[in-house]
């Protein structure tokens, strides 16, 4: 070889080990560029849990917050509430109660909760006000916090439990309603934040949709609570047989309740309770009755703008062999900002006694459901309570286990309904917390509930009394529990475990 | 022999004493011992002046004959002409001539006589002849010198031209050189001979000068003709180079010796203003140097003036004439200007196998190219110029004075946000630096930092293109690295790192590719398929060299610390890509020895470098795809639209790699290898892989573009040697594709002109914080913690999560200080806790937690008006807000659409006294019982220093601080736990504890007088002495200061070879 060519050579075997690794990355860089980009990290602070019912979030936490709606607090001999804190951990935490008031500036309690056990807070002991609606802040986040009004009855104290909300939310719809006669409803609008929350309520009757200047742009200052007087006079929606009531925040979010006292010839008593924080396609209730001392209705409440089309299923207990398709059914048109009522008596088709229902419509997430539950008791006693049922979650998850932060203190035979939601049957377990954590109590802990079947449960175990208590199953449920209340019971719903199936 | 007017009208000849030099000439000696045996000249005697040393050798080669007119003697001077001052004393009379001759040289045998019939027929005082190349007699060396005003020579020591008798007229002139004079003895003698110790190259012009003032004619005489070797010229060159302060000082004081003294403060002022004149066009054109150097001689003239006295007084003995009758000799001071715009530095080594001199191409290329860059940037700059620079990105104001920023780094304690024992950043010092320079002080806005950065980075491209011998190629590198797309765009960004990055850059693979020992190489070369053009490099100037990276490297660091792994990272790449082009051994392993030596930078910011994090170099790592990335890879930085035309700048790089032969195949590959790598890294960070771990797009765009330099300058440079001189074929085509594309490659920064800001945003977010978070309010001091996407925070922070990033700030408006880097510590960690319970939803009382470090706001920027605008923002994390709004003790603040603000409700001021709850809660620690502690409606009273700022900030600036507090309490400090902090009550000291678990708390006993101070551990300025020192010691290795040789140190006796190269007199480029 030449020396001309040896150069020449030399020349092309030093430029292509370049061009080859040109190549290759170009290559490569097209390659890259064509693959999928799967899935990458995204920035995201978006763990803000859906607005649902109100439920234990799981895994670890630094704390978690309670907001209870509100109990009375006036002074009033046997009129008070309580806020009971249950710790499901294995430490003894502490949790720092804050009182909310209409009359007084807010105050603060730290309690100490140990393991596996619960705590009650005497709320009318610690702050006055007309209500006074709590929060809860539990450190280390294993635990739950319900709320309980209590009210004098001719036939001893009546109460009303309602589950305290881990979120809380900037629309608000309370479906039942009721002003006739002596009748009186309370909204309680609590702000347990350090921003002043501004909300539009309006009032939906049968006269349509109402939205009083008085309540329009109402302001509800930090820490505090707001009470309105649905049945007021002159400014609200006296004398409605039904009304349902529609919270809106401009910007930030509050704690909406309800009131209700009522003492005539179709309800009785005192319900406090949670509002619902959102408008669904489906609403269940595990727990109905019908029967000649009891009286059941339902508000639909329809905030939208168009008018919709919703089915009532009513599944009555005992047809275990039946699927929750075969219910008894009934539809009702709800015109928009309106509240449609179904009486669970009305229907011919609805053999007396327990049932569950659902409420479903094909229009979107539009209605709100609230059942008014009035039971007579031998003593001619009226004793009523009103809940919104459980919402179809918009990821459709629901919860396996249902928790109770206190059970009764005395024995409840049926004290908890539970309906099974799956087409499968389920393994259900019914346990305590003991000193070492969950134990099953009692022979009958542990049972099977059949496919889409409604299930009563005892707690009458002496193990379960005044005890959290956890109701877990092997597949989706939802569970409602019967409160004593005087020589009654109302109706209250446990507390939801992490909707996870 | 010929008739010669030496012995016309039977007169006798006129004697000559030939004086042989033979130093230096070792075995030459008799080459021009026989040249001038060989003379026509009757009238000749040869002094063959030599060393103790050598004189046993040439006395042999000299004629013994009794008749013979040849004498050897010994002598004991220096350079040429000390040995011919000596040799000189020796001849007795002055009715004759001499003339001087180097040993090796080789006169034409009629030279003398030529020189002495033009002598006496012009009536002349010294004659000298044209010098030719020995090698190559075709090639002139020299006819006569030309100098200027200020002493200079106008032209270079080697005309290296073709003879073509361009020269060949008898002229006056102001010097000829001292090898081939012939000069009348008289006058000799009466001038004194050379002045002594005149660098050689110097003595010859100041000789004539004086000559000229004596009333003597100085003549040029072509015809007669001396052979000289060209490595004399190379070791003159060499000389020059080693001593260039001595040279500068001893042209100048030929000038100052000859002028009268009327016209001496003239000339003092014409040389102070042309050197400065020349400084500032040579910063621009790389050849500041020379003009420095004289502006150094002139400024220590104070040193020189009792030997300047003395010689200017032997001069007014013999002066006859006025300045007017020797200005016409001298070239005016217009043609150094218009020299300066021309050249670049008079001579280069050019490599072709071995070291040749070649003069360089001298065009005003270079300087219309900086011409239109400036007038570029100015115009594109026109509406900062007239309505004020907005504070984008690092364009923020510098209110501080030199002393103030010098203090700031100076202290053990870093202000910034919740403050940092690690100290503050050495961009501090850096910036002191800069404010100290006169003009230039003055000029640091943000805008003329930017501005500056730029120039600083094209100064440094233009200074690393000296490897390509051609103007055009630089021109290319020039433009191409000027006009990138991913300059306007980081000019509108204000992007502080991309900025640093492209003025550093250039600097230092310029520094490393000289440790390498690559110079020019020959421009012709192709055939030899020459790899680079390598010279030795001497160990001193390599160390030089490399303490200057380490220093830059640090320099940059210390504004953006990427600058370090990006430069270690450029360096091995450029190694690497060495090796695959078969570069020497040595030019790689000393690309990776630069490359270790700028990782060593690293030291030399310590300590706050030790709080470095991988967010720290690059602001966070993204979250998600970024689909920008890919057409950033392949534009070069180029926006949308016509910023896509930036990708044109690939084809020169590929045409380059096809087409480019020899050494410009090399630096092509060098450049191609950090446009690939920087192109996979962009479109890797648009994947989401390693995105932690990669700098920003804008910095690899930098790093793509300098790469992307050296291919174009590559393909311009070889467009005749490797395109025009080979067979018609795709080449042709290929590179005129590729010239177009180069052209195309730059519209995008040449339209970016027109808008005038950079399309900078015209109300940024730092417009709006001083506004929004204003200093000094009635509450007293806070701080805002900033948490958003790492693109629009206002300043580089520390990473939560990809796509999170957070920083706190001080209440009051931004400082170009709040762009420097920020070590991480405990801080860090706490926020980062907090954040972590705010984004899993653990807490709704985030405030607390961030509380006891002076939290007040917290706020989410939105857009930025850079990387997000309101038209197109970049989102903030998601459900981050909505979070924030769900606390319970955080509340909604009105604030401009550009941020969403928090305040925290439960802050605690960043110094404070606690009673009540908040005293009870200091006392516990941990989360929990923060998250428990009652800090409702306590007494606090806030603290800060008397001019607002914070009482912490105070403490450590002015020493200790006295207050008093109403009662029992504790005294909070909303700083990590120092031990270090004591309070001073009327019982004694208090040693401090840690308040809720992280902060400074003093349990205060009673009300009264209590003194707060901080006890600065000796360790602290200990370590910034030492940093001190180390940055003293690399400017010191890496400036070379010279130090002056003192006469004493010569001695007699020393051998007269003995021109001894000491370590700080390394060649200097």
């Amino acid at each position: 070889m030449s020396s001309e060519a040896q150069r020449r050579a030399r020349r092309l075997n030093r430029r292509h080990p370049m061009l080859v690794v040109m190549l290759l990355t170009t290559t490569a860089l097209v390659w890259l560029a064509r693959q999928d980009r799967g899935v990458v990290g995204v920035a995201s602070f978006n763990v803000a849990p859906e607005v649902w019912v109100p439920y234990v979030p799981d895994g670890e936490m630094l704390e978690s917050t309670w907001f209870c709606p509100g109990v009375p607090a006036s002074g009033e001999t046997d009129v008070g509430g309580a806020v009971v804190v249950t710790n499901t951990s294995d430490q003894s935490t502490a949790a720092r109660v804050t009182f909310l008031s209409d009359l007084a500036t807010a105050r603060t309690k730290i309690v100490e909760i140990p393991a596996f056990d619960r705590v009650q807070v005497d709320v009318d002991a610690e702050q006055q006000g007309t209500f006074v609606a709590t929060t809860v802040e539990l450190l280390g986040g294993g635990g739950l916090v319900e709320q309980r009004a209590f009210y004098p009855t001719s036939s001893g104290l009546g109460q009303s439990v309602s589950a305290c909300s881990t979120t809380l939310s900037s629309e608000w719809y309370l479906a039942e309603g009721y002003t006739v006669d002596l009748a009186e409803q309370f909204v309680l609008l609590s702000n347990p934040s350090a921003d002043q929350v501004v909300v539009d309520v309006a009032f939906h009757t049968s006269a349509g949709l109402m939205e009083p200047s008085a309540y329009t742009g109402l302001p509800v200052n930090p820490y505090s609570v707001r009470v309105i007087d649905v049945g007021v006079e002159g400014g609200g929606a006296r004398g409605e047989a039904s009304v349902g009531v529609s919270v809106r925040a401009a910007r930030g979010a509050l704690m909406v309740g309800r009131s209700m006292t009522a003492n005539d010839d179709r309800r009785g008593g005192s319900s406090v309770s949670t509002g619902a924080p959102l408008t669904a396609d489906r609403w269940w209730f595990a727990d109905g009755l019908k029967g000649p001392e009891v009286t059941e209705r339902f508000s639909v409440m329809n905030p939208t703008d168009a008018a919709v089309s919703v089915i009532a299923t009513f599944f009555p207990a005992g047809e275990i062999d039946e699927t929750l398709t075969a219910g008894v059914s009934t539809t009702v048109d709800v015109p928009s900002d309106d509240v449609v009522v179904v009486d669970a008596g009305s229907l011919a088709e609805l053999p007396e006694g327990s049932h569950s229902v659902v409420f479903s419509t094909l229009d979107g997430r539009s209605i709100v459901v609230d059942r008014a539950l009035t039971r007579v008791s031998e003593s001619g006693l009226k004793v009523t309570s009103v809940s919104p049922g459980v919402p179809e979650r918009r990821d459709g998850l629901l919860p396996t286990a249902w928790l109770i932060p206190a059970a009764p203190s005395v024995e409840v035979s049926d004290g908890a309904v539970l309906l099974n939601l799956d087409d499968v049957e389920q393994e259900v377990t019914v346990s305590t917390y003991g000193s070492n954590g969950l134990v099953e109590v009692g022979s009958s802990s542990r049972f099977t509930v059949p496919a889409a079947s409604q299930q009563l449960i005892d707690l009458t175990d002496i193990g379960l009394l005044g005890r959290p208590v956890v109701v877990s199953s092997s597949g989706r449920i939802i569970v409602e529990r019967r409160v004593p209340s005087s020589d009654s019971f109302s109706n209250a719903w446990a507390i939801a475990g992490m909707p996870c199936c | 022999m010929r008739d010669s007017l030496g012995g016309v009208e039977g007169r006798e000849l006129v004697p000559v004493v030939a004086v042989l030099a033979t130093h230096q000439s070792g075995d030459d000696v008799a080459r021009s011992l026989a040249a001038l045996r060989q003379q026509t000249y009757g009238s000749l005697r040869m002094l063959v002046a030599c060393d103790y040393s050598d004189i046993e050798r040439v006395g042999g080669l000299v004629s013994h004959d009794d008749n013979t007119s040849e004498v050897v003697c010994e002598v004991v001077g220096g350079s040429f002409p000390d040995v011919a001052n000596e040799a000189t004393g020796l001849v007795e009379g002055d009715n004759g001539l001499f003339w001087f001759i180097e040993g090796g040289t080789s006169p034409e045998p009629d030279a003398l006589e030529r020189l002495v019939d033009e002598l006496l027929q012009s009536n002349a005082g010294i004659v000298g002849p044209k010098i030719v190349h020995l090698e190559e007699r075709s090639r002139v060396q020299a006819v006569g010198i030309a100098v200027d005003r200020l002493g200079e020579r106008a032209g270079p020591l080697d005309l290296d031209e073709i003879d073509q008798e361009q020269h060949d007229r008898v002229r006056d002139v102001l010097a000829v050189d001292a090898s081939g004079m012939l000069v009348r003895a008289d006058l000799f003698r009466r001038l004194g001979g050379f002045a002594p110790g005149l660098t050689h190259g110097t003595a010859d012009i100041d000789l004539c000068w004086r000559a000229h003032y004596a009333g003597a004619r100085v003549v040029v005489v072509p015809d007669a003709v001396i052979a000289r070797p060209q490595s004399f010229v190379l070791n003159l060159v060499e000389e020059r180079q080693r001593g260039q302060a001595q040279f500068a000082r001893d042209q100048l004081d030929a000038a100052l010796v000859a002028v009268t003294a009327r016209q001496f403060p003239v000339r003092v002022l014409q040389t102070f203003a042309v050197s400065l004149l020349q400084i500032v066009l040579g910063i621009f054109l790389g050849a500041a140097r020379q003009p420095a150097r004289r502006l150094r001689a002139l400024l220590t003239l104070p040193l020189r003036l009792s030997s300047l006295r003395e010689r200017r007084r032997q001069m007014e003995a013999i002066r006859l004439v006025s300045d007017a009758d020797v200005s016409p000799f001298l070239q005016p001071i217009s043609n150094r200007l218009l020299s300066s715009l021309r050249s670049h530095d008079a001579d280069v080594v050019v490599t072709s196998g071995a070291p040749v001199i070649r003069q360089r191409e001298r065009t005003y290329g270079p300087t219309l190219a900086w011409f239109l860059i400036v007038l570029g940037i100015l115009i594109g700059s026109r509406e900062f110029i007239r309505s004020g620079v907005p504070g984008v990105g690092a364009w923020l104001p510098v209110d501080l004075s030199t002393g103030e920023l010098l203090a700031r780094w100076w202290s053990p304690w870093d202000a910034r946000g919740v403050g940092s024992t690690l100290g503050s950043a050495g961009g501090f010092v850096v910036l002191a630096a800069l404010r100290a320079v006169p003009l230039v002080g003055s000029l640091l806005t943000g805008w003329g930092l930017g501005v500056g950065a730029v120039i600083c980075g094209l100064i440094g491209i233009q200074r690393i293109s000296d490897v390509y011998p051609t103007t055009r190629p630089r021109v290319v590198a020039l433009i191409v690295y000027a006009a990138g797309p991913v300059v306007p765009a980081v000019l509108g960004a204000g992007d502080v790192e991309a900025l640093t990055v492209y003025a550093v850059l250039p600097w230092i693979v310029h520094l490393a590719r000289r440790l390498a020992g690559i110079v020019a190489a020959d421009s012709s070369t192709v055939e030899g398929d020459l790899v680079d053009g390598v010279l030795v490099v001497q160990p001193a100037q390599r160390r030089r060299l490399v303490s200057a990276i380490v220093l830059i490297s640090a320099a940059g660091g210390s504004i953006a610390p990427v600058v370090i792994p990006v430069a270690v990272a450029t360096l091995v790449l450029l190694a690497f890509s060495s090796w695959l082009m078969r570069s020497e051994s040595v030019v790689v392993t000393r690309f990776l020895t630069a490359a270790g030596a700028a990782a060593v930078s690293y030291l030399l910011l310590l300590p706050s470098s030790l709080g470095w994090r991988w967010s720290t170099l690059n602001g966070g790592e993204l979250a998600g795809v970024v689909a920008e990335n890919a057409r950033n890879a392949a534009t070069f930085g180029g926006d949308a639209g016509v910023g896509l035309l930036g990708a044109a700048l690939l084809v020169p790089l590929a045409a380059a790699l096809l087409i480019t032969r020899a050494w410009r195949l090399t630096w092509a590959v060098r450049g191609a290898s950090l446009v690939l790598v920087g192109m996979a890294s962009l479109v890797f960070a648009g994947r989401g892989v390693a995105t932690a771990y990669l700098p920003t797009a804008s910095v690899l765009s930098v790093v793509m573009l300098f790469g992307a330099t050296f291919p174009a300058a590559g393909i311009a440079g070889g467009f005749g040697s490797d395109v025009l001189d080979r067979s018609f074929g795709w080449r042709q085509p290929l590179a005129l594709i590729a010239h177009i594309a180069i052209v195309l490659g730059v519209v995008p920064g040449v339209l970016s002109v027109g808008a005038g800001d950079w399309n900078a945003a015209e109300y940024p977010i730092s417009s709006v914080v001083a506004s929004q978070f204003p200093s000094n309010p009635a509450t007293g001091p806070y701080r805002v913690l900033w948490v958003g996407d790492p693109r629009v925070l206002p300043m580089r922070g520390h990473q939560f999560e990809p796509g999170v990033a957070f920083v706190i700030t001080d209440s009051g408006g931004l400082e170009i200080g709040d762009s420097f880097p920020r070590a991480e510590g405990d801080v860090a960690d706490a926020v980062r806790e907090a954040l972590s319970s705010l984004a899993d939803g653990s807490t709704s009382r985030v405030g607390r937690l961030l509380g006891p470090l002076g939290i007040r706001f917290i706020a989410v920027p939105v857009a930025d008006g850079v990387a997000s605008t309101l038209d197109d923002p970049i989102a903030p994390p998601a459900g981050l807000t909505e979070v924030l709004a769900a606390q319970l003790d955080v509340g909604v603040v009105q604030s401009p659409p550009t941020l969403e603000v928090f305040v925290n409700r439960s802050w605690i001021p960043p110094a404070a006294f606690l009673t009540g709850g908040a005293e009870i809660a200091s006392r516990n620690a941990g989360i929990e019982s923060l998250l428990l502690a009652d800090l409702d409606g306590i007494s606090s009273v806030a603290l800060y220093g008397e001019d607002g700022e914070e009482f912490v900030d105070a403490v450590l600036a002015n020493g200790a601080q006295r207050l008093t507090v109403p009662s029992a309490g504790v005294l909070h400090l909303g700083i990590p736990f120092d031990r270090h902090w004591q309070v001073e009550t009327a019982d004694g000291f208090i040693a401090p504890r840690a308040g809720f678990g992280q902060t400074v708390a003093f349990d205060i006993p009673a009300g009264g007088e209590i003194a707060v101070s901080y006890d600065t551990p000796l360790s602290a300025y200990f370590v910034k002495v030492v940093i001190a020192l180390a940055w003293i010691a690399m400017l010191l290795a890496a400036t070379r200061p010279e130090r002056r040789k003192r006469p004493a140190q010569v001695g007699l006796n020393e051998p007269v070879m003995a021109f001894g190269v000491s370590d700080e007199q390394e060649v200097d480029e």
